[in-house]
């Protein structure tokens, strides 16, 4: 009987959440007003017996300082009405104490594969944290070319994530 | 004479040039929309309002009753299936769970890894 509950038990942890996980992004160059958005609403699902995790975050909640900005990043950039949301499926990879994220990231219909060195930190919660980059025409993203000195030709994605065990 | 036309001329060409700069700056820097103005477009208690795990909400502004299942500092649950994300200058301190609250926001759209409609600029109304 005792076993059971130990089975449910190892169950229950397996699966961590977070619904609030902070991505940014920055994309501007010095010395110009900053290209950089913040969203507070990335969904995240780690389940820890298989290390897969998947994240979800929706374009519309990215929130820059300038309205206009948002409203650009929206229409011109993102045209996030067609492609409302990002998404990145993968696994979390433990290799000689360092932790990678690896896996398929989803922008605009298009994939493309990341891996990038994370912070892992696995306790009551499990905290991960790290960054990469990615090139706006690896996503079919066009920037004008009158905005284009204005924009950095890497996107630099920064993501901080605290899961919570699902219950 | 000649003085006076050339100032008119001058005042004209200054106004004009004040007012397309003013005109630039607020259109560069305006505000984000403000949820509280804008008319909902589903108006109602949660019973009645139908998820659509499609597009169909998204970008819409739903104005909704229902109970409160969940909450941190800064998001609310719904009836376990509306994730509101809320504005910066809301807080949930004085709300508790099960209790029957209103509240607006924008949809923003289905979460199929939570199996939830995200809405976020939200604000409680009801109290």
């Amino acid at each position: 009987m005792s076993m059971f509950f130990l089975i449910l038990k190892s169950y229950s942890q397996n699966k961590y959440l977070t619904k609030n996980g902070i991505t940014e992004f920055k994309a501007s160059v010095e010395t110009f007003e900053p290209v950089e958005a913040v969203n507070n609403n990335t969904t995240v699902l780690f389940k820890s017996n298989t290390n897969e995790i998947a994240i979800l975050l929706f374009l519309k909640s990215f929130h820059f300082e300038i309205a206009l900005m948002e409203e650009h990043f929206n229409e011109n950039y993102m045209d996030s009405d067609k492609f409302p949301k990002a998404k990145f499926s993968g696994k979390i990879i433990n290799k000689k104490d360092k932790y990678f994220i690896k896996g398929n990231l989803n922008i605009k219909g298009i994939s493309k594969e990341v891996i990038t060195e994370i912070e892992f930190i696995k306790g009551n919660t499990i905290k991960i944290k790290g960054f990469f980059e990615v090139k706006p025409s690896d996503f079919n993203i066009k920037i004008p070319s009158i905005v284009r000195k204005k924009i950095s030709e890497k996107i630099k994605i920064n993501f901080n994530y605290e899961l919570q065990s699902k219950t | 004479m000649n003085f006076n036309l050339k100032h008119k001329v001058f005042s004209i060409l200054f106004i004009i040039i004040l007012g397309s700069i003013l005109f630039l700056f607020r259109h560069v820097y305006k505000e984000h929309q403000n949820i509280e103005n804008l008319n909902p477009d589903y108006f109602g208690t949660y019973e009645d309002f139908k998820i659509n795990q499609n597009n169909y909400w998204e970008n819409k502004i739903i104005d909704i009753e229902g109970k409160l299942t969940e909450k941190t500092t800064n998001s609310i649950i719904l009836n376990n299936q509306i994730f509101f994300l809320l504005d910066s200058n809301q807080n949930t301190n004085f709300l508790s769970i099960d209790e029957k609250i209103r509240i607006k926001g924008r949809v923003v759209g289905y979460d199929e890894l939570l199996e939830e409609l995200k809405v976020d600029k939200a604000i409680i109304l009801n109290k």
